[in-house]
């Protein structure tokens, strides 16, 4: 992996998206096993 | 993990990897734990970009910030410093009392006495070191002044000795004493000041000897020293504003907000304050700073001035009556003598002892000898405030400057005070040691010239001069923007001038501290 080329501004950017998007997908991880357990 | 070298190619996996997600079933068990196995392998891919691009901007951020302070800064600050205090010694314009701060220590016991007992102990330890300083070492027999002095000193004393003046045996004794006379923090208040004017010669040769050493060191006279003092924090100004460290810290913290100097705001600043035509057609402000400088230290001058405009009108009112105070000084001080000298007859009579030897009576205060303490209490106050009354009369007349009678009135505590509590009765004692402490540095500011200059009968409408000045040299202003009410503003815009030009010279590019202070609030850096 190589981002050391890119832009600081970029760099945030994506850090930001990434961020977003672990967030989502803890999110979602935590909503299924949520509605599994009730369901059992 | 796939392999990324673009950015694009991220924000296309995290579109991909929902696109997943959401078409993934979830209708039984089975299916639910293959959706979650999938999140948690994604979340393990993208936890790994995430570090690898923490740590990138995590080192361009420290790799910026690893500019050294100008070590030129701590050395100034500490030559700075002991200037302070040789000037401290070396001033005309305090007496002993004032230079030992036994003014302070007094005024505090005398206050903290209505707040906590610990800082009483810390105020009477204050005052015996301040003793302790000039030579004079005390002793228990030096606390002669009420029987109860006496009493709680012994023990006082003791602790003190053994260092700890917060024991619970003090705490007790005072306690006990409390119950006998409410008053024995007043007692030795008046006991301490007592033995300064026992010890008055004693302690006025002592700093009479450390100023002729002093100078005799410096081999400069006051006036060389106090004048390398102004240059030296001019000096230290110059390189802190100018510090690439200073600065860059201080725009990453948001101290200076770093929306007002971009290129466009130092424009239109300085459209505000000059023709409009003239700042249309320039690119180099180099012609202008030194100006705008110049302008932000008058205006600086005139804001401080208008903040203690009350104790040059309180001052100007003592004066009118002047002859008054001609020998008040020492008419107060014998009667102050007279009076103690009636108080120690009585408490000899009282502390007589019988024919063994022993008092054959337990010793309380008699009503005289009560009476008699507060009325030399009343006396000592008002020796307080007309110390600096004789003072004002022996060095102030028709010529003097504000600059010299702000100087004089900072130089006694006790005339601050007294001055600070009739413009606002409701001061603190932390706002009044901040104001007198302002006051200092102000009359202590390089960068002084009205004040220097108009003396205190003239009558002058000093924002007509500044105005006046300012605009010879180009300045596009009206007497109602250096208004009480204005003033703050025009400070305000040519401060941010003068930082932006700052800024500018010391070569800090304005687009790369934004990116650092991008990166902080990113990576939540603190």
């Amino acid at each position: 992996m190589n981002f050391k080329k890119e832009n600081t501004n970029d760099l945030i950017n994506l850090y930001n998206q990434i961020c977003n998007f672990l967030g989502f997908l803890e999110k979602e991880k935590q909503s299924v096993s949520k509605e599994e357990k009730e369901e059992k | 993990m796939e392999k990324i070298n673009k950015l694009e190619e991220i924000e296309n996996l995290i579109e991909a990897n929902k696109e997943i997600l959401s078409t993934m079933p979830k209708n039984n068990p089975k299916n639910v734990k293959e959706y979650i196995e999938k999140i948690d392998e994604v979340q393990k891919d993208f936890s790994k970009y995430k570090d690898e691009i923490y740590k990138i901007l995590s080192k361009r951020y420290q790799t910026s910030l690893s500019i050294e302070e100008n070590t030129e800064i701590e050395d100034i600050k500490v030559r700075i410093n002991t200037i302070k205090n040789i000037l401290f010694l070396l001033s005309d314009e305090k007496n002993s009392y004032e230079k030992m701060e036994l003014d302070k220590n007094i005024y505090k016991l005398s206050r903290y006495y209505k707040e906590n007992l610990d800082n009483v102990n810390t105020q009477i330890q204050e005052c015996i070191r301040d003793f302790d300083i000039v030579g004079i070492k005390l002793k228990i027999d030096d606390f002669d002044y009420s029987i109860y002095v006496t009493e709680y000193m012994e023990t006082f004393l003791k602790e003190y000795y053994e260092g700890d003046i917060n024991s619970p045996e003090l705490k007790s004794k005072f306690e006990e004493i409390y119950w006998k006379c409410s008053d024995i923090i007043m007692h030795i208040e008046l006991n301490l000041r007592y033995i300064y004017l026992k010890n008055q010669g004693i302690i006025d040769k002592y700093y009479e000897k450390e100023k002729l050493e002093l100078l005799k060191k410096w081999q400069r006279s006051p006036e060389d020293i106090k004048r390398k003092y102004l240059e030296l924090k001019e000096e230290a100004d110059k390189i802190l504003e100018t510090d690439k460290r200073t600065v860059i810290d201080a725009l990453i913290s948001g101290n200076l907000n770093i929306k007002n100097y971009t290129d466009e705001k130092i424009k239109s600043n300085c459209m505000k304050i000059f023709p409009k035509n003239i700042i249309e057609e320039t690119d180099n402000y180099t012609d202008i700073d030194i100006n705008i400088r110049k302008f932000l230290n008058s205006l600086n001058e005139y804001k401080s001035y208008l903040e203690f405009k009350f104790i040059v009108n309180d001052i100007k009112n003592i004066y009118k009556e002047k002859e008054k105070y001609k020998k008040i000084y020492e008419e107060t001080r014998k009667k102050i003598d007279t009076l103690e000298k009636k108080l120690r007859k009585l408490n000899s009579k009282s502390n007589k002892k019988g024919l063994f030897g022993k008092k054959t009576e337990p010793q309380t205060q008699t009503i005289e000898q009560t009476n008699l303490i507060n009325e030399i209490r009343e006396e000592y106050k008002n020796l307080d405030i007309n110390e600096f009354y004789q003072k004002m009369y022996d060095t102030i007349d028709d010529n003097s400057s504000i600059y010299e009678v702000l100087n004089l009135a900072c130089s006694y505590y006790n005339y601050m005070i007294q001055c600070l509590i009739k413009n606002n009765k409701n001061i603190t004692q932390e706002e009044m040691d901040s104001k007198i402490s302002e006051l200092q540095d102000f009359v202590n500011s390089p960068y002084n010239t009205f004040i220097n200059n108009i003396t205190i009968l003239e009558e002058k409408d000093i924002s007509i001069i500044i105005k006046d000045r300012y605009k010879l040299l180009g300045f596009t202003i009206e007497k109602e923007d250096i208004s009480p009410q204005s003033v703050d503003n025009l400070i305000g815009t040519l401060q941010d001038i003068k930082t932006g030009l700052n800024i500018k010279n010391i070569g800090i590019n304005i687009e790369d501290i934004n990116e650092l202070i991008n990166i902080k609030k990113t990576l939540k850096i603190k």
